[in-house]
């Protein structure tokens, strides 16, 4: 099997060229301005939290009562406050059928 | 044997009564996940390099409501088909207030993310952990004792999040690797009666960005009057932007204290670093079909013991496939880099399928 060498000259240029990548993909796509002051959606608490980790989880698979377990595990794993829990609860509830 | 007897007919009851649970109204549910994987690994010469398949791993959690307030969460691992068997967590969550919920148990020490965020199969984008989460930081890392976490809101997307805990400590002999020194059977302090201190905050100033600084210190030798501090220091930053673009990283430190053998009066520490960098991008904004489903990542990450034979670095570039929503079809190059005396020739390539259920 051919040997690749890998070089910290390679990997620094690996890095800047997907930084640059990156770059121009978030200049491409801006992301929204949040008005001050605006109460965030059950949606946009679910997305912003839940989002950072993991694939988005379809409201479908699972009952309310299922939601609500899993919710409250989430709440201790990703640190969220009373009331993003029951803003990412109630949007998996009303969305589940 | 027996004990292992024992975790597999607890975990088949637990199943049952999960599904006559489900049945009626759930305050018992049973979640998880696992995966299965192909290594191939290459060898130094003469040795053959060896491929093998591996179900590493099968884990059930399992989380019981009590009452609204009271929940009961636990996770069993069972690693290399069942090879490896452990009681991963096993935790009373209490949410006193809004912003703190008080546990009790053994629980995930928060230390950085990747410990009790992002270590899972399903959720982690790179097969494997980082240097910075293996010899540094002992992931999957967990101790008895008790704690408060929870988060602050600011204003709009911005918010605090902390834990802080005491626990009993890791536990072992005068400087012993740090992933030996998680107590993975008995999880009682016995002969060491020091405990552990420890917790992390983490602020997210705007919505697409977190920053997070941890800490931990105990002292560790394994006898009735323990002198050898053993503290943590970390932190950790993430971007995300959108859906489909992530770049987050960690720096761990640990310094072991052991006895200077040249001068045996005195202490001096082994100071052990580790840091990842992990960059991953859905194609999705290109809105090609047959590439919506396709995420490209790549992980950088290094262990510096201070010119010792074990340091060392990984590069792992890769594909993700999104069968679902939580089935991921991955392959990964995995580099394994050492400093040049100690070189070895010993790259993989990885495939794994990976479930969340």
């Amino acid at each position: 099997m051919t040997k690749i060498r890998i070089t910290p000259k390679m990997i620094s240029l690996t890095l800047t060229l997907t930084l640059v990548a990156c770059l121009v993909i978030i200049f491409a796509h801006p992301t929204e301005v949040l008005t001050k002051g605006k109460e965030l959606t059950g949606a946009e608490v679910y997305a912003a939290n839940c989002g950072k980790c993991h694939s988005e989880r379809y409201p479908s698979e699972r009952t309310d009562e299922e939601w609500k377990l899993l919710v409250n595990h989430m709440r201790v794993r990703a640190g969220l406050t009373a009331k993003e829990a029951k803003a990412v609860l109630e949007y998996l509830q009303e969305n589940n059928d | 044997m027996k004990r292992m007897s024992l975790i597999l007919l607890l975990t088949v009851f637990l199943f049952l009564l999960a599904s006559l649970s489900q049945a009626e109204k759930a305050k018992f549910i049973v979640t998880g996940y696992m995966d299965w994987t192909y290594i191939w690994s290459q060898q130094e010469d003469p040795d053959p390099s060896i491929g093998t398949f591996d179900l590493f791993h099968f884990n059930p959690i399992f989380l019981f409501q009590i009452e609204d307030k009271l929940m009961a969460e636990a996770e069993i691992e069972y690693e290399h088909g069942g090879d490896e068997i452990i009681l991963e967590y096993a935790q009373l969550d209490y949410f006193l207030h809004d912003y703190v919920t008080v546990t009790g148990g053994k629980f995930l020490i928060p230390f950085g993310v990747f410990n009790t965020k992002l270590h899972p199969s399903w959720i982690s984008k790179v097969p494997g952990r980082p240097l910075a989460d293996d010899h540094v930081v002992p992931v999957d890392w967990s101790e008895a004792g008790v704690m408060a976490s929870g988060g602050i809101p600011i204003s709009g997307y911005s918010k605090i999040n902390y834990a802080v805990y005491l626990t009993n400590g890791l536990e072992g002999p005068e400087g012993e690797d740090i992933r030996d020194l998680r107590k993975e059977g008995d999880d009682r302090d016995v002969v060491n009666n020091n405990k552990a201190v420890g917790g992390r905050l983490g602020i997210i100033p705007v919505k697409e960005i977190e920053i997070g600084a941890s800490a931990y210190t105990a002292k560790y030798d394994d006898v009735e009057s323990p002198k050898l501090s053993l503290n943590f220091f970390g932190v950790d930053a993430e971007f995300h932007h959108k859906d489909f673009f992530e770049l987050r990283g960690e720096f761990n430190q640990a310094d072991q204290e052991v006895t200077d053998l040249s001068a045996p009066d005195s202490v001096g520490f082994k100071v052990k670093r580790g840091y990842y960098a992990q960059a991953a991008l859905k194609l999705s904004p290109l809105e090609v079909d047959l590439l919506n489903s396709v995420e490209i990542a790549v992980r950088f990450s290094g262990q510096d013991f201070g010119g010792e034979a074990d340091d060392k670095w990984e590069v792992s570039p890769g594909i993700n496939y999104y069968v679902t929503n939580t089935a991921i079809i991955r392959l990964f190059y995995r580099f394994n880099l050492e400093k040049e005396a100690y070189k070895v020739d010993n790259n993989q390539i990885i495939f794994q399928f990976a479930m969340g259920f």
